[in-house]
């Protein structure tokens, strides 16, 4: 019989428990600590206590708030676009026409790629002068489209949405794929005898029936937003005048360029505590889902 | 008969709209190889691999960093992340569910909003200027997914098999090693490929705790020679971003199978 209460068993998480209280729950700890502090540098010396000043700050600084903004707008969209291309591309892929596993492997690339890869790359596809998307335009007569993109407040945003999106459209179609693997061919038989049309199926039976991917995928898509960091690092660094600005490009700037560690601190906790109660949301999900 | 003629019609439409997604799909890649020739053509590409500083010829020196983070990395992960899953998944003790869930509400905690504590602490062991940083932090960051996707695939593998074992003498570590291990081979080759690849293009950690050159790793190459030569010269980045990028390609071809059924496994309970 397995023991109810095995002492042994806590051998076996240790090195686990060693590697995140030691790397992440210390670090939390302390984050809420020297948030309430002013400080510079990683200088103790220079440590003073200020209460709820770097909050106060914090929720009335435009830069931050507009970080918070960025995130939740990127959040819908980039969620939205991958998900509906990438379901309507499985469907497609379903179809199992010619070639739709090369097409897969193509689709999926980007996933494996690093953000460094991804970044540099779309950075130069947006490039004013000798990208790959204001030459398409001269090229079909579309010069007044042209725009200088990542220069561009109003369309910063929107380039790194367009590199994310192609990144992790990819990992859509392999959950969808599986998903769908899982609805019975019998359904897709009856829909055709009764002559639903493509779209009809489509909305009425297979976006219902992967409810638990979507979900899954939604989980995925907003703790990687409150994540992401690499790809607008790499393209814009948060600017131009903070028009991508994401809560960690926020904190990064703070710390390394600002030596500002106290309001760091508390941009860290901030964030921790979203990325906390969203976690909690996803594992609460993935039972309910289970049972 | 009419029919069969729409419905390849139909047929043929998709095929090509495939095709179309499937081109935009390779731009990317066509544009940083387009832009790795400018200039000097495949000079670029001699330039990456003879830069040196300070008498050390950089490109190998970084690949070599970014093999040995990698495996150390890895090796660690699975042993902890095996261990840990068996207990969470086969074992019964206080506070089993207070852990897990601690483990696993870290997935979502950005490695970022650690920066200040860590360097801290990384200065404080004495290991500054060292791999260790990169590699503890690298397993921190992989060991909440890896261990959720072992956590699963034991649970599919039924008890009696502990039962049974534990009937005959066994005890739980032998069992472990001797049963549960081979039976999830194909499971243990998946979550490896994934999370070679998770560590192998990190950017995050190695950008914060790699002090200097001789401990940059592949993913910094592109910055790295971004900067070094005059900021406006595009054509060397380009290529070290394809000379970083083809291995990773060439890996993920011969792998792609177990890696989709390792980002996979992770979600979806068949």
């Amino acid at each position: 019989m397995l023991k109810k209460n095995n002492k042994f068993a806590y051998l076996y998480i240790l090195p686990s428990i060693f590697f995140v209280f030691t790397f992440l729950v210390y670090p939390i700890l302390f984050n809420l600590a020297s948030s309430f502090t002013k400080w510079k540098g990683l200088s103790f010396s220079t440590a003073k206590f200020v209460g709820l000043k770097n909050y106060n700050v914090l929720f009335q600084d435009p830069i931050f708030l507009n970080s918070i903004k960025n995130c939740i707008i990127f959040m819908a969209l980039t969620i939205f676009f991958q998900l509906s291309i990438g379901l309507f591309l499985t469907v497609l892929l379903d179809m199992k026409l010619k070639g739709y596993k090369i097409f897969e492997t193509i689709y999926f690339l980007p996933v494996v790629l690093s953000s460094v890869i991804i970044g540099y790359t779309f950075s130069q596809i947006f490039e004013p002068s000798f990208g790959t998307l204001n030459m398409f335009l001269g090229a079909v007569g579309l010069d007044s489209f042209k725009q200088i993109w990542i220069g561009d407040p109003k369309y910063a945003l929107f380039t790194v949405l367009v590199a994310n999106i192609y990144q992790w459209t990819g990992m859509s179609i392999i959950y969808y794929r599986a998903g769908m693997a899982n609805i019975s061919n019998d359904i897709y038989e009856a829909c055709k005898i009764d002559g639903a049309s493509f779209w009809q199926t489509f909305f009425r039976i297979t976006v219902p029936l992967l409810k638990n991917i979507h979900l899954i995928l939604i989980l995925l898509g907003t703790i990687g937003t409150l994540k992401f960091f690499d790809l607008v690092y790499i393209m814009t660094k948060g600017g131009p005048a903070g028009s991508t600005e994401f809560p960690l490009t926020y904190l990064y700037r703070r710390f390394i360029l600002e030596s500002n560690s106290g309001l760091a601190s508390a941009v860290a906790v901030v964030i921790i505590v979203i990325a906390t109660l969203l976690s909690m949301i996803e594992i609460k999900s993935s039972k309910a889902l289970e049972s | 008969m009419k029919n069969k003629g729409r419905f390849n019609y139909y047929k043929i439409l998709i095929e090509l709209f495939l095709i179309i997604i499937a081109g935009i799909w390779i731009i990317p890649a066509v544009t940083a190889v387009e832009t790795s020739l400018r200039v000097k053509g495949i000079q670029n590409y001699l330039l990456i691999f003879t830069t040196k500083i300070e008498d050390m010829l950089i490109f190998p020196r970084m690949a070599l960093n970014s093999a040995v983070i990698t495996s150390v990395s890895l090796f660690l992960i699975l042993l902890t992340s095996i261990l840990a899953a068996f207990a969470f998944s086969k074992l019964h003790f206080k506070g089993k569910t207070f852990f897990y869930i601690a483990i696993l509400s870290c997935f979502a905690i950005p490695i970022i909003s650690t920066l200040i504590p860590n360097s801290i602490l990384v200065i404080a062991l004495g290991i500054r200027n060292t791999y260790a940083p990169m590699i503890l932090l690298l397993v921190t960051a992989n060991l909440p997914l890896s261990i959720m996707i072992f956590r699963g695939n034991f649970d599919g593998i039924a008890d009696s098999y502990l039962e049974a074992a534990n009937i005959d003498g066994s005890t739980n570590l032998n069992t472990m090693m001797k049963i549960i291990i081979p039976m999830s081979k194909p499971a243990i080759v998946n979550v490896l490929v994934v999370m070679f690849i998770q560590v192998w293009n990190d950017f995050q950690i190695p950008l914060i705790f790699a002090t200097k050159p001789n401990l940059y790793t592949l993913t910094l190459a592109p910055s790295f020679y971004g900067l070094t030569q005059n900021r406006l010269d595009l054509p060397p980045l380009y290529a070290s971003i394809i000379v970083i990028a083809v291995p990773v390609i060439i890996f993920y071809i011969v792998m792609q199978d177990k890696i989709i059924k390792g980002m996979t496994l992770g979600g979806i309970k068949e």
